[in-house]
């Protein structure tokens, strides 16, 4: 942990600098936690919804953080798992399929807000939303994010192992779609 | 706005492309700002700690009352209970008699009635009592014993 964090840490554990320690931590944390949220949920007004409620969850919670992952893997794996839960809610009220989680992804993706993207990004995104959940997971974070093998193991709680492996197939199944377009 | 990633490497199996994913203008400027007005509009939550702090009295007198009443409903505990009753009568019986104004006398007296007696005893004048008096009074009320060990 840098000793930034470690400083950040300690003033949002100390009432009186809470609060000052909180609006620098979301200035520092927001675009790569919004980025994430985005590429797992598409849509940008959920994104919004999830960061605040991440940022929300960081505040109640600050207190029983123990600091044996570093703050950033604490704040992404807060993150995943509040997008996660948002698509596993959204698949158990029927709003789509059981299969269909990629179908939503697709159709959210297709109704075009706030992509700015060219045909060629455009038709990436379409073949990993078509991913599994976990290999749609680990490709963004790998890919896009270029995040280590390591970090990623500690926010997901999964082996390096199981990581190269998903990103593998994940890469395989991309390039098979590619192909068959 | 575009999402612009740092450092984009080429991978040998797949080339890096940006997301091409946006956001409305000024969205993380004024992120920080409409994050601030949904916590304060939250409604506020009192942590479990707390609610326990306020609880435990009541929480401890329903568990000793539980108790009670298990112990006071269970066959087993009926008859233990019916057994420490009759060692608590028995106990109450030995207590009247070896403390006789427990219950008597004294515990009708009330305050105002023990400090009038008091003062009806201030208007006695102690020389007005003869050495006759005095004798009978101790004869009928005191043993010699009493007496001899009253003068040392």
């Amino acid at each position: 942990m840098t000793d930034k964090d470690k400083e950040l840490i300690i003033n949002l554990k100390t009432e009186g600098k809470k609060e000052i320690a909180f609006q620098l931590l979301v200035k520092t944390y927001q675009q790569r936690l919004y980025w994430h949220i985005r590429k797992i949920v598409v849509s940008h007004d959920d994104a919004d919804d999830l960061m605040q409620n991440v940022f929300i969850k960081v505040w109640k919670n600050i207190d029983n953080f123990r600091e044996d992952s570093s703050l950033f893997t604490w704040l992404f794996r807060i993150a995943t798992n509040e997008s996660l839960s948002f698509l596993q809610q959204k698949k158990r009220r029927n709003i789509f399929s059981v299969d269909g989680v990629s179908d939503y992804l697709v159709e959210t993706f297709e109704a075009g807000a706030h992509f700015e993207g060219e045909e060629l990004q455009k038709r990436l995104h379409l073949a990993v939303l078509q991913l599994p959940e976990k290999q749609r997971l680990v490709f963004n974070m790998k890919y896009y994010d270029e995040m280590k093998y390591e970090e990623m193991a500690e926010i997901l709680k999964t082996s390096v192992g199981a990581l190269k492996a998903s990103y593998h197939h994940a890469v395989k199944k991309i390039e098979a779609h590619f192909e068959g377009e | 706005m575009k999402h612009k990633h740092i450092d984009m490497k080429d991978d040998p199996d797949f080339p890096k492309m940006e997301t091409g994913y946006s956001v409305p203008e000024g969205y993380f400027e004024s992120f920080g700002d409409r994050l601030k007005l949904r916590m304060e509009a939250e409604p506020k939550v009192m942590p479990l700690r707390g609610v326990l702090f306020y609880l435990k009295p009541a929480l401890g007198l329903a568990a000793g009352l539980a108790i009670l009443l298990t112990v006071y409903l269970h066959p087993y505990g009926k008859q233990s209970l019916l057994l420490a009753n009759m060692q608590n009568s028995a106990a109450v019986a030995g207590d009247d008699q070896t403390d006789p104004l427990s219950n008597t006398y004294a515990s009708l007296v009330t305050d105002g009635q023990f400090y009038s007696a008091l003062n009806e005893m201030d208007d006695y004048d102690a020389s007005k009592i003869s050495k006759t008096e005095l004798a009978d009074y101790l004869a009928t009320n005191c043993s010699d014993f009493e007496i001899v060990n009253a003068n040392k």
